[in-house]
């Protein structure tokens, strides 16, 4: 710090934004827009999708410049330039993807994250002021073990312990418990709600869990299209009124009532194995059949073999032994086999696993059907014009937010890609659809039009096997759960007969 | 023993070069930039090295030269690829191709010129004892400064801030953005500091190994450098195991060769690249995770700001 200058109070302090207004070139992403953030308070920011959330707070942290309007810290009009002067008046941000450097250790993440470590670092020195911190801290990580190894509730631990660790006092949630089960959202926020209370943190919370708002937010700000649609207490508000200040006059797609009954069994597993990246066993001998006109949910916490049980259904990846059968037919996750059955998959992060990136909207949503009449010839000569006029059929039904059909998919933001995923895989008949955290990050409107959906499709007889890790979408959608815990199917029951504490604890092993 | 001595020394003469360039590598690939050119850099160091030496007469003026010859080759490479974000290994391979062309220039006036080599130390007592004496005290101060040079690297690396700073740019360069440093800088300063070693590794051949400048004279010494960067698997300790490894192959060629062994000394001169695939073989069949490089190793970075 330079001499002279007054040094940051302690304890909370406030942040007001006051008529931020933020234009890249003709785009107008926050237009006039407030913010009063009071002391020890803990704030959630509501808003969809491109509502100017992000931008909001990278203004705040002086990631972007606002073209009009002022920041105000601690009651005192302050110039923040770029992110060097925010953290020096004591502001910190966790951001939703982790900024932790994988193949080090937690302690040396957080020795790498301050500013006054002398040149050399006294190891020991620095491990026994980092327990001496930990031990007043209200959650614990293990500073000795490697951040690549520690799993994504313990990271995202170590991001606020890092921002706590750096004595930043106003900390600002990119929406933090996207990665984290429900148990360990509360775990965390509840730890930050007493530190607030205490009056040591103010908390600035991006979030779309109204669950999470209502639990621990004091006072909310609701953006929509770049403008401020409403703010007040928590305690005067009910999740519907947030939700329609959020959305606006547009409509949420109703999610059909569950009709129809269960027929045969349509997708079947018969002890399948498989390893992991590393080699290890992620599967363990697991057997499910799912039948016709039934939602079977996949609970577990995240890195319990999921994924590679989903990326073995997909064709992504080998088993090493045991049986797939669709329809009774042996499966080997081809094109064809998936043609053949009618199968549909939504796979998690659909930009890595259903999409090619640097291939246009168009191209992308006709991955399915390229090389079929209309859209090609003899099966090799393909009708350009075909692929266009189907994706904008497609786009305008499923809302895509894109420039033009020909607009690389990598180029649209999470909700749309995932939209354009959603166009491809349901668009025809579907017999068994397979999904994996298909809302993951998505906002209330993608939420609700996806599980519409996928609800439609169980409905019209599709047997439907839905990976996820968040508990009230399982809840909600599905006729039969299962419990994934170490590669194994550990528990199951009808999801109306389900005991959400015994369902808690197979989570979690006991 | 007359044998094992001068065996032992020849294989610390011959590992040296490439320990010395493969340090300065292994702290560029450290910061996540994978520079390609360590073979274009040395020979520019060597032909600068041995004009340097040739005239002013002093060996470490031409030591110096090398050095400052190999800095500026590697500033063209990060101009090219960390300021302008060109794709890294084509200019590396461009700054190869370079420094070949450019030593013949600078060196095609030294060719056939001889010098007096570095001295090699001299402890009256501790030199003369029978095996070991000249292979501790009899080296030149090259081998030294080599060995001094991997242990510094060593604890900087582990020890000190800036070498958190500089792993952590090569792991996860949009961490160490976040955190507010410059990675770009930090970059360019790990490709100089691998610049001036290949430079000074560069110019070992003709003021210590060779006594004279040819052209081509590196021999390849440099992409064994590079794979011995992979062989090390990015850690300092194995660097120095490796480089002595690869040294001791590169005499056994020679030896093999005088002594009339039926092994083609192509194969031979291929050992130690058929040593680093099988490492790297052995390594991502390892079950700790896969591969153990920097995660960032030759990625481009653009600040967003």
């Amino acid at each position: 710090m330079i001499i002279g200058e007054t040094p940051p109070p302690s304890g909370a302090f406030g942040v007001d934004a006051i008529a931020m207004t933020m234009r890249f070139g003709d785009f107008l992403a926050l237009d006039n827009v407030e913010l009063k953030v009071r002391p020890g308070s803990f704030h959630a920011l509501l808003g969809e999708n491109g509502a100017g959330k992000s931008t909001l707070v990278k203004c705040i942290m002086g990631y972007y410049h606002a073209t009009e309007g002022d920041i105000i810290v601690g009651g005192r009009e302050q110039p923040i330039v770029n992110p060097k002067d925010a953290h020096a008046l004591g502001l910190g941000m966790v951001y939703q993807h982790f900024t932790l450097v994988p193949a080090m250790t937690v302690a040396e993440n957080l020795v790498l994250a301050r500013d006054d470590v002398p040149a050399v670092v006294n190891w020991p020195k620095e491990m026994k002021a980092l327990e001496a911190f930990l031990a007043q801290m209200p959650f614990k990580v293990p500073l000795g073990a490697k951040v690549s190894d520690i799993s994504a509730g313990e990271r995202q631990k170590c991001e606020i312990l890092k921002q706590l660790y750096l004595k930043r006092r106003f900390l600002i949630l990119d929406e933090p418990t996207s990665v984290l089960t429900p148990a360990e959202a509360d775990e965390v926020l509840g730890m930050l709600r007493d530190m607030v209370l205490k009056g040591e943190l103010t908390i600035l919370m991006i979030t779309h869990k109204f669950r999470e708002v209502m639990a621990f937010a004091d006072d909310v700000t609701i953006l929509r299209r770049g403008k401020l649609a409403g703010h007040g207490k928590v305690s005067e508000m009910t999740p519907d009124a947030m939700a329609r200040t959020m959305i606006g006059a547009e409509q949420l797609t109703v999610q059909p009532p569950r009709t129809g009954e269960a027929g045969r069994a349509r997708l079947e597993l018969k002890q399948v194995r498989a390893l992991d990246d590393a080699g290890a066993v992620a599967v363990h001998d697991v057997s499910l059949a799912v039948r016709a006109g039934e939602i079977v949910g996949i609970a577990g916490v995240s890195g319990n073999g999921q994924r590679q049980l989903v990326e073995v259904l997909a064709g992504q990846r080998e088993a090493e032994s045991g049986e797939i059968r669709v329809a009774g037919d042996p499966y080997r996750a081809s094109r064809e086999e998936m043609r053949r059955h009618k199968m549909s998959l939504l796979p998690e992060e659909p930009l890595k696993n259903a999409c090619v990136g640097g291939m246009s909207v168009a191209d992308n949503i006709a991955f399915r059907e390229f090389d079929r009449a209309p859209f090609a010839s003899g099966g090799w000569w393909l009708n350009r014009s075909a692929f266009r006029d189907d994706a904008r059929k497609k786009i305008a039904r499923c809302k895509i937010k894109t420039r033009t059909p020909d607009t690389p998919i990598s180029a649209l933001s999470g909700g749309n890609i995932q939209r354009a995923v959603l166009a491809r895989e349901l668009a025809g008949d579907i017999e068994v659809l397979i999904a994996a955290n298909p809302c993951f990050g998505l906002d209330f409107a993608a939420v609700a039009q996806i599980h519409a959906e996928i609800m439609a499709a169980r409905n019209r007889g599709a047997a439907v096997l839905l990976v996820s890790e968040d508990l009230d979408e399982l809840l909600e959608l599905s006729d039969r759960m299962v419990v994934m815990f170490h590669g194994q199917f550990v528990y199951e029951a009808r999801t109306s007969e389900a005991d959400l504490t015994v369902v808690g604890r197979h989570m979690a092993g006991h | 023993m007359e044998l094992v001595e001068a065996i032992i020394l020849a294989v610390l003469a011959a590992s040296t070069p490439l320990l010395i360039a493969a340090t300065g590598e292994l702290v560029t690939e450290r910061s996540g930039v994978l520079n390609l050119g360590v073979e274009g850099m040395m020979i520019v160091g060597a032909a600068c090295g041995f004009a340097g030496a040739w005239l002013t007469g002093s060996i470490f003026v031409g030591a110096l030269f090398g050095i400052v010859a190999g800095t500026l080759m590697s500033l063209i490479f990060a101009l090219m690829a960390l300021g302008l974000a060109v794709n890294q290994v084509a200019t590396g391979l461009a700054l190869t191709i370079l420094g070949i062309g450019l030593s013949g220039l600078i060196g095609a006036g030294f060719v056939g010129e001889r010098l007096t080599p570095a001295a090699h130390l001299s402890i009256p007592g501790l030199t003369d004892i029978p095996l070991i004496g000249r292979v501790l005290f009899g080296e030149d101060a090259f081998v030294y400064f080599s060995i001094a040079l991997i242990i510094g690297v060593w604890w900087f690396l582990y020890r000190t801030r800036a070498g958190l700073i500089l792993r952590a740019c090569g792991d996860n360069h949009v961490s160490a953005h976040a955190l507010g440093y410059p990675v770009l800088r930090i970059r360019t300063f790990a490709v100089m500091f691998g610049g001036a070693c290949a430079g000074l590794a560069g110019a070992y051949l003709p003021l210590a190994y060779t006594p004279f400048f040819i052209p081509g004279m590196t021999a390849g010494r440099g992409w064994i450098a590079l794979a011995l960067v992979v062989f090390s698997s990015w850690r300092p300790g194995r660097l120095v195991v490796g480089a002595y490894l690869f040294g001791a192959v590169t005499i056994l060629q020679l030896h093999a060769q005088g002594w009339g062994v039926g092994i083609p000394s192509q194969f031979m001169s291929a050992l130690p690249y058929l040593a680093t695939v099988i490492v790297l073989v052995l390594l991502s069949r390892a079950r700790t995770g896969g591969s153990t490089a920097p995660a960032a190793l030759g990625t481009v970075f653009v600040p967003d700001r």
